[in-house]
C-alpha cells in the first residue's frame, strides 16, 4: 500500500529530482513541471475519464454487495459472492489497466516504481479472489479484493502525473481522497483476517478509529490539500485544494501523520497479542501473515512517524530500502493470508472426507479415521463403559490419572459423553476443528462404544469362564489330596489299629465270630481305601500334575478296555488348564467309544504344533454321536471353548467317531 | 533290620513304627520333611528307608526323588515307596536301567504284615518289588491278537511274579516248582514275547515293564 501522499512519498516514490536514480525518466517530461497549482491543464487526448471518475462508486468499505437478492433468485450465497468477486475482480484490472495507461501517458517517475505499484494492487485483486474461492463463506476474500480495488482507484495519486488537464487533476484530486480509505480498510482485513470478521472488541474499537480518521483525512485533504510538492512535484503535481496554505497543509500532513502512526501501532499490538495468545496449531495459520502485518504495520509507522516527526530528512538510501521492505511486506501479506486460510481448507477438507466415509466405516477404522482427520497421529479414542474405559475392540484402557482437559475431548454431553478422544494438546486450540469433528464422529463413535462394550462383556464372559475352569480345576487337585492326605491316611491308620487288635487277640482265647468279624472289618477297609483311590484319581489324575499330560494319557490307555494306539510327541509342560482339558477330552471320548460307539479299536494322537496343541481321538465304533445338551461331549466341548480352543466331533453313524479338539497353548 | 521311616502324617508314622517294631525290626529315625531324610540317612546308615511318596514341601513325588538321590548316594541302603498311585509310570521311573533295592508298594500293603515283611527282606537282599495291583492291568490279554494270548497260564504266572520283582528262586518258592522249572518257563515267556532275556533278575524286571507298557500302548 502506498503511503498517503505527500506524507509519505519519501518511501514510495523516487525522491526528488533523480539524476542519480537510475532509470529515473529523463527531464524530458511534460513540460510545466510543476504546473502552479490552478493552471489550467488541457485535457490529454484519450484521458482515461471513462475509467476514473467511476471508480470510487462500488468500492464503498464495508458496504455490502449491493446485488439485488432477486437478481439471481436461485443462487446460494456462494454463487451470489462468487460472481460479486468476480465483478470487482475485472473491475479492479480494468481501473489497473487505466493507471497503467495514465502512468506511461504522464507518469513521471520510472517503470519499476509504476510497476511496483500496479504488481501490488493486483496481487491483493488476485489474492483476495482465490480467498474467496477458498473460504466462500466468510467476507475475507471479498474484503482483500475491495482494498485491491481500492488501491487500484487511488493509485493515480501518487503517480506524480504532470498535466496541465482540468480533468486529470480532478482525478487525481479524487484518488487523493480515496488514499485516506487505505489506512482504515487495510486496517479491517488485518484484524479481520482469518474468519473476515473482526471478532474481539479491542479490534473492534481499532477498526471503527480506523474509519473515523480515514473520513477525518479526507476532509482534511479536501481542504488544505497535500503538502506543498518538494522537489520534482513530489507525489502530486498541481494538487486541488479549497484552502491554499502550504504552511497549513505542511502542519495537517504532520498530524495526520502521527496518528496513522499511533493507529497502526495500536493495530500491530492487537495482532501480536491475538498471537501470543493463539494455540499452536492456531499460529500454523497465523504465523506468516501476523509477522508480515506487524511489519508492514511498523514500517508503515516508522515512515510515518520519520515524515511527522523530521520531514527534512530526506536520505535516498533510507528511502529505497524501506520503499523495498514496504513493498516485499506488502506483497507477502495478501499470499500469506490465501495460504493460510488453504491450510485451514485443507484441514476442514479432511473433516469432509471423515464425513463421507464415516457412515460405512468400520468401527475398528473410526480412530485411524479420526487420527487423519485431525492430523494427530496418536490419537485414540476410549469408550466408557461401566468400571472403566475400553478401546474399540473392548480391550481395557487406562485413562490418565489425571484428566488434563487440553489433552482429552468428550464426544456428547460432557458428563456422559460417548467417547473421550486422547489426542495431543495442541489440538485444543483447534474448537472448531474437534467440534466438527466430534459432531461428524458422533453418530459413528455411539455405534463403536456399543459394539466396543458388547466386545468387552464378551471377553470378560471368555474370561470368567476360564476362571471357572481354573477354578474348578484347581478345587478338583485340591479335594484330590484332601482325600489322600485325609481320609485314606485315615483308613489306613484305622488298619494299622486293626492289625495291632489282630496281633493283640493272638495269643488271646477269641471266639471264631471275633476273628471273622476283624477280618471282614479289614476286607471292608481295604476295598474302601481302593474305591477312595479309583474316586481320587478320577476327580484329578495325580500323575497329570507330577508329571504331565504325555504320562497321564499313557495311564488312561493301559487302563482303557479296549486296545488303545497311542502316538503322542514328547510334550513339554503345558499350562494346567490345555493339560486338563487335554486329558478330560482323552478320557471322556475313551469312555464314549468303549461304552457306547462298542469300538474295537481307538487312535489317540496329540501334536504339539505352532503353539497349538492338537488332540485327536478316532474309533471304529458305531458313529452317530452328538453334543446332546448336558451330555459328556457338550460339557467337553464348553471347557474346549473356555480355553479358546476348537472342538470338531465327526461321527456319522456307522462310520465311527473322530472328535479332534485344537488348543491353544499360549 | 535297621529302618528309617520318612511320612508326614503322625497316624501313619505311629502306626507304621509299631508295625515295624512288631515284625521285629528298628526304627531309628523319622524324618516329616523330605529334605531330613537324607541327613538321617548319611547319620544313622539304616538297612532300608520306608518312604511315603508324596511328602512336604509339595506333596507330589518328593518320595520318588529321595529314592533316586539315596540309591546313587548310599548304594547300601534299600529304599521302600508307599503310594497312594497306581500308576506304573512312577515304578518306570524308580526301577530304571536294572536298579536294585528299590520297591514300590501301595500304602494298603501295609495292612498285609506278612507281605510287608517279605519286601522289606527282599529288598534288604538286594531284589526289587513291584506293587501286584500297578501291573495286574497290565498282564491280561486285551484282544486274541495280544501275544500275552499266546502265554499259557504257568507261564503266564511266571511273568506276573516276574513283574513283581521276584528272582526265580522266589518264584519256584511261590510256586512250588524247582527253580530250573522256572528257568523254562522264563525262556519261553521271553521266546514267545520277543523280549531279549536279561541274565540279571533286576534288569528283567525293567525288561518286562517296558515291554507290557509298550505292548499295550502301540496296539
Amino acid at each position: 500500500m502506498t503511503g498517503l501522499p505527500g506524507q509519505a512519498s519519501g518511501s514510495d516514490a523516487p525522491d526528488a529530482p533523480a539524476p542519480t536514480a537510475p532509470g529515473a525518466p529523463a527531464p524530458a517530461a511534460p513540460p510545466g513541471i510543476p504546473a502552479p497549482l490552478g493552471t489550467p491543464a488541457p485535457v490529454a487526448p484519450g484521458t482515461p475519464a471513462p475509467v476514473a471518475p467511476g471508480a470510487p462508486a462500488p468500492v464503498a468499505p464495508g458496504a455490502p454487495a449491493p446485488v439485488p437478492p432477486d437478481a439471481v433468485p436461485d443462487a446460494g450465497p456462494d454463487v451470489r459472492t462468487e460472481r460479486w468477486n468476480a465483478v470487482i475482480l475485472i473491475t479492479g484490472l480494468a481501473f489497473a489497466a487505466g493507471d497503467a495507461w495514465l502512468a506511461a501517458r504522464w507518469g513521471t517517475y520510472d517503470t519499476l516504481f509504476y510497476g511496483k505499484e500496479l504488481l501490488q494492487l493486483v496481487v491483493w485483486l488476485v489474492a483476495g479472489f482465490l480467498v474467496g474461492r477458498v473460504r466462500p463463506r466468510t467476507p475475507m476474500g471479498t474484503l482483500m479484493m475491495l482494498l485491491g480495488l481500492l488501491l487500484a482507484a487511488d493509485a493515480p495519486a501518487a503517480f506524480a502525473l504532470v498535466t496541465d488537464s482540468t480533468l486529470l487533476r480532478l482525478l487525481v484530486a479524487a484518488a487523493l481522497l480515496l488514499t485516506a480509505l487505505q489506512l482504515p480498510l487495510g486496517a479491517h482485513i488485518f484484524l479481520a483476517y482469518p474468519s473476515g470478521t473482526v471478532r474481539d472488541a479491542m479490534g473492534r474499537a481499532v477498526m471503527r478509529a480506523g474509519y473515523l480518521f480515514g473520513g477525518l483525512s479526507a476532509l482534511v485533504l479536501v481542504v488544505v490539500g497535500p503538502p506543498e510538492p518538494q522537489g520534482r512535484c513530489r507525489d502530486v503535481c498541481a494538487p486541488m485544494r479549497l484552502v491554499d496554505s502550504p504552511a497549513l497543509s505542511q502542519a495537517a500532513a504532520q498530524v495526520l501523520a502521527l496518528g496513522t502512526a499511533a493507529l497502526v501501532l495500536v493495530g500491530g499490538t492487537v495482532i501480536v497479542r491475538r498471537f501470543v495468545h493463539a494455540g499452536h496449531r492456531e499460529r500454523r495459520v497465523l504465523a506468516f501473515p501476523a509477522v508480515a502485518m506487524v511489519a508492514t504495520a511498523l514500517l508503515w509507522a516508522v515512515v510515518n512517524l520519520q515524515s511527522a516527526a523530521a520531514p527534512s530528512i530526506n536520505s535516498e538510501q533510507l528511502h529505497s530500502t524501506l520503499s523495498l521492505a514496504q513493498f516485499a511486506a506488502l506483497v507477502a501479506v495478501p499470499a500469506a493470508f490465501f495460504l493460510g486460510l488453504l491450510r485451514e481448507r485443507l484441514d476442514e477438507a479432511r473433516v469432509s472426507d471423515l464425513v463421507r466415509q464415516i457412515a460405512v466405516m468400520p468401527t475398528d477404522r473410526l480412530e485411524p479415521a479420526l487420527a487423519a482427520a485431525l492430523g494427530d497421529p496418536h490419537l485414540r479414542v476410549a469408550f466408557p463403559v461401566p468400571g472403566g474405559y475400553v478401546d474399540a475392540s473392548g480391550r481395557s484402557m487406562r485413562l490418565p490419572e489425571v484428566v488434563d482437559a487440553r489433552r482429552t475431548t468428550p464426544v456428547g454431553d460432557p458428563l456422559r459423553p460417548v467417547a473421550v478422544l486422547l489426542h495431543d494438546p495442541s489440538l485444543r486450540t483447534e474448537p472448531a476443528l474437534l467440534e466438527a469433528v466430534s459432531a461428524t464422529a458422533h453418530l459413528a463413535l455411539e455405534n463403536a462404544r456399543l459394539q466396543a462394550a458388547v466386545r468387552a462383556q464378551l471377553a470378560e464372559v471368555r474370561a470368567s469362564r476360564a476362571r471357572l475352569v481354573a477354578a474348578g480345576d484347581e478345587a478338583r487337585r485340591r479335594l484330590e489330596r484332601d482325600l489322600h492326605d485325609g481320609a485314606q491316611q485315615r483308613m489306613l491308620s484305622a488298619g494299622l489299629a486293626l492289625n495291632l487288635l489282630r496281633q493283640d487277640l493272638a495269643g488271646r482265647r477269641t471266639g471264631p465270630e471275633t476273628m471273622e468279624l476283624l477280618g471282614e472289618a479289614e476286607a471292608e477297609l481295604h476295598a474302601a481305601t481302593r474305591e477312595l483311590r479309583e474316586l481320587a484319581r478320577g476327580i484329578h489324575p495325580a500323575v497329570l500334575t507330577i508329571q504331565g499330560l504325555r504320562a497321564a494319557l499313557e495311564q488312561l490307555v493301559l487302563r482303557a478296555a479296549a486296545p488303545v494306539a497311542l502316538r503322542a510327541d514328547d510334550l513339554p509342560r503345558l499350562g494346567q488348564a490345555v493339560e486338563a482339558t487335554a486329558y478330560f477330552v482323552v478320557s471322556e471320548a475313551l469312555t464314549n467309544a468303549v461304552r457306547h460307539a462298542r469300538a474295537a479299536r481307538v487312535d489317540v494322537t496329540t501334536a504339539l504344533d505352532a503353539g497349538r496343541l492338537v488332540v485327536r481321538v478316532a474309533d471304529d465304533g458305531v458313529g452317530g454321536a452328538s453334543l446332546t445338551p448336558g451330555s459328556g461331549l457338550a460339557g467337553l466341548a464348553d471347557r474346549v471353548a473356555a480355553v479358546d480352543g476348537v472342538f470338531t466331533l465327526h461321527s456319522p453313524p456307522g462310520e465311527g467317531t473322530v472328535l479332534t479338539v485344537d488348543l491353544p497353548c499360549d | 533290620m535297621r529302618l528309617i521311616i520318612a511320612e508326614d502324617s503322625l497316624l501313619a508314622r505311629e502306626g507304621l513304627t509299631r508295625l515295624l517294631a512288631g515284625l521285629g525290626h528298628q526304627v531309628v529315625a523319622a524324618a516329616t520333611r523330605a529334605e531330613q531324610v537324607l541327613g538321617l540317612v548319611a547319620r544313622h546308615s539304616p538297612d532300608l528307608v520306608v518312604l511315603d511318596i508324596r511328602l512336604p514341601p509339595t506333596f507330589t513325588d518328593e518320595g520318588l526323588r529321595l529314592a533316586t538321590a539315596i540309591r546313587r548316594r548310599h548304594p547300601r541302603v534299600a529304599a521302600l515307596i508307599l503310594s497312594h498311585y497306581l500308576e506304573n509310570s512312577y515304578t518306570a521311573a524308580l526301577l530304571g536301567e536294572g536298579a536294585t533295592k528299590v520297591g514300590y508298594l501301595l500304602k494298603e500293603r501295609l495292612l498285609d504284615a506278612r507281605m510287608l515283611d517279605d519286601v522289606l527282606h527282599r529288598l534288604h537282599g538286594g531284589g526289587t518289588a513291584v506293587d501286584p495291583e500297578v501291573v495286574a492291568h497290565l498282564l491280561a490279554p486285551r484282544d486274541a491278537g495280544d501275544p500275552l494270548a499266546r502265554l499259557t497260564n504257568r507261564e503266564r504266572d511266571v511273568l506276573t511274579l516276574m513283574a513283581h520283582g521276584l528272582s526265580d528262586r522266589g518264584i519256584a518258592d511261590r510256586l512250588a516248582l524247582s527253580v530250573t522249572t522256572v528257568g523254562s518257563h522264563a525262556h519261553s515267556v521271553f521266546r514267545k514275547l520277543d523280549i531279549p532275556d536279561e541274565p540279571s533278575s533286576n534288569r528283567r524286571v525293567s525288561a518286562v515293564l517296558a515291554y507290557l507298557t509298550g505292548n499295550r500302548l502301540t496296539r
